[in-house]
């Protein structure tokens, strides 16, 4: 942990969790994210040592990880609007931009993806084992989606009609890389409330990636998912809304948006999978509510608690609203200190959709 | 009991004229069904009828307006769609094929579902599949499927179904 990316503040290593929590809360914004680091690095370790997988293998496995080192690798194909993938290379890591602007927007959100993950969570690529990040552009023809295959990324160019080439979003491309890191934690299972969880992480983090390249602060940015993304023939601003789920878009021909933003308007369905793009509101919303009460950059300190919760191992494929809610509230209480600001908030913005996780913590720090 | 003189005529006449206006009706009938049956020999009639459901869900979104099925029926098809659907039903060998084609592989996300069900005759067969795995004959006729839907939608509006 020590020998990390942040190893230039070693100091860290050896101050107690009572200081690197001051200098998270008071330091300069490359303290704040080195101490919340060693912080979450520190919290990690606790948690594999807790978890079921074993405590030798699981630090011999992060400390791996730690230490390889983290180098980006994208690698851009062109499908030429058919089926076959991966298609033609078109772009590898360090070549100029090719001037066909899906090839260019993929290639640059891949590494703005990377760099998020590295720089902030001293990630090492999507496996945190330095992965190469692949992604096919021009897929099929007026193809109205992206999508991970498990591998890699895909992107059609759109209809024209009712969407734009999907590499327009960068918090579309950090949405699906996420499916990716989601893969190789908690492993959340795409249905039903795990899938809408699973869902809501590649919108959290998604949104994350685009407010920390534009630099912009919770109550700067658009909380917004795939804006841009809609022609101007449909009436609406994106695909959802973190800030305001349910009013992304109402439209003659795509409906109505029908993400809740409340439990008590939870939807039953079989449709989705389960409702994993309709569901997902509820988790997003409660972590803008989060964000949006800590003030400042979202992925300081509540895209920190989502990420160690991420890779906690008491999340498992299954795991519901509720357990991920409490897990926030522990990762929150272990990252800023019990009864910090911060484990407030992130109780407060759970009981504002409908989720209390106080009474309940015990269970899972019993656990 | 003999009817009165007259009567025993008039009664022979009627019965041949209702005989013979039911010898008419037959015949228009009958000729009725046998240019119905040239005009649309390949297509819709009886046993050969073909009502196909089409499904697409899945995706980045939901989106309730183009999550909904369209049926399409082979009755509303111009003669040489019809022709077209049939031909493609048969090279995908639908009827004989997996209710569920590849699943994707664990931790794939926001991939296209499709949902086709397909009536004929005595016969009813659901498949489904996602962009991961897409046989070349299903790709052709999911190409189809969605010229139709789109077809449909446009009716109700602006658009154009999900790929």
């Amino acid at each position: 942990m020590c020998q990390s990316i942040f190893h230039h503040h070693s100091i860290f290593c050896i101050l107690p969790p009572n200081i690197l929590r001051s200098i998270a809360h008071n330091g300069t914004p490359e303290q704040r994210t080195a101490a919340m680091h060693t912080l979450g690095a520190d919290n990690t370790f606790r948690t594999l040592r807790a978890s079921a997988r074993g405590p030798a293998p699981a630090a011999a496995q992060l400390r791996a990880r730690v230490l390889a080192e983290a180098q980006k690798r994208r690698t851009i194909y062109n499908a030429s609007n058919t089926n076959n993938l991966p298609g033609e290379l078109v772009r590898a890591e360090g070549a100029p931009p090719t001037g066909d602007k899906a090839v260019d927007e993929a290639y640059d959100g891949l590494g703005a993806t990377f760099d998020f993950f590295e720089k902030i969570f001293g990630r090492n690529s999507i496996d945190d084992k330095g992965m190469p990040l692949d992604a096919t552009v021009h897929f099929r023809l007026d193809y109205n989606n992206a999508f991970w295959d498990g591998e890699r990324m895909t992107f059609g160019d759109g209809d024209g009609d009712l969407f734009n080439r999907f590499t327009i979003s960068l918090d579309v491309i950090g949405h699906e890389l996420t499916h990716g890191v989601t893969q190789h934690e908690a492993e959340l299972m795409n249905f039903f409330q795990s899938g809408a969880l699973n869902e809501s992480m590649s919108d959290v983090f998604g949104s994350l990636i685009k407010q920390y390249v534009l630099k912009q602060k919770a109550d700067q940015a658009d909380w917004l998912i795939g804006a841009g993304l809609l022609t101007d023939k449909v009436k609406g601003v994106a695909l959802r809304s973190m800030k305001a789920p349910g009013t992304a878009f109402n439209d003659k021909l795509l409906g109505k948006d029908p993400q809740p933003a409340h439990m008590k308007d939870f939807v039953n369905t079989f449709e989705d999978n389960g409702g994993v793009h309709i569901n997902s509101g509820i988790p997003n919303h409660a972590f803008f509510l989060v964000a949006n009460e800590l003030g400042g950059y979202a992925w300081e300190k509540a895209g920190r608690i989502w990420y160690e919760t991420l890779r906690d191992s008491r999340l498992n494929p299954v795991s519901g609203f509720r357990q991920f809610a409490m897990l926030t509230s522990l990762n929150a209480g272990r990252i800023f200190g019990a009864g910090s600001a911060e484990q407030d908030a992130v109780r407060k913005g759970w009981k504002s959709v409908g989720i209390e996780v106080e009474s309940m913590e015990w269970i899972l720090e019993a656990a | 009991m003999r009817l009165p003189r007259g009567y025993g005529v008039l009664a022979a006449r009627l019965t041949r004229w209702i005989l013979m206006g039911q010898i008419l009706r037959q015949a228009v009938i009958g000729l009725l069904c046998l240019w119905l049956h040239h005009a649309y020999a390949d297509s819709v009639i009886g046993e050969c009828a073909m009502r196909v459901q089409f499904t697409v869900g899945g995706g980045i979104a939901y989106l309730p307006g183009l999550a909904k099925p369209v049926v399409i029926d082979s009755d509303q098809l111009t003669k040489a769609d019809v022709t077209e659907l049939k031909r493609l039903v048969d090279a995908a060998n639908f009827f004989a094929l997996p209710s569920k084609i590849n699943p994707p592989r664990p931790g794939a996300a926001d991939y296209v579902q499709y949902t086709v069900t397909i009536e004929q005759g005595e016969q009813r067969h659901t498949v489904e599949w996602t962009d991961l795995a897409e046989e070349p004959n299903l790709q052709q006729l999911r190409i189809f499927l969605q010229a139709k839907a789109k077809a449909a939608r446009a009716g109700e509006g602006r658009g154009d179904a999900p790929d």
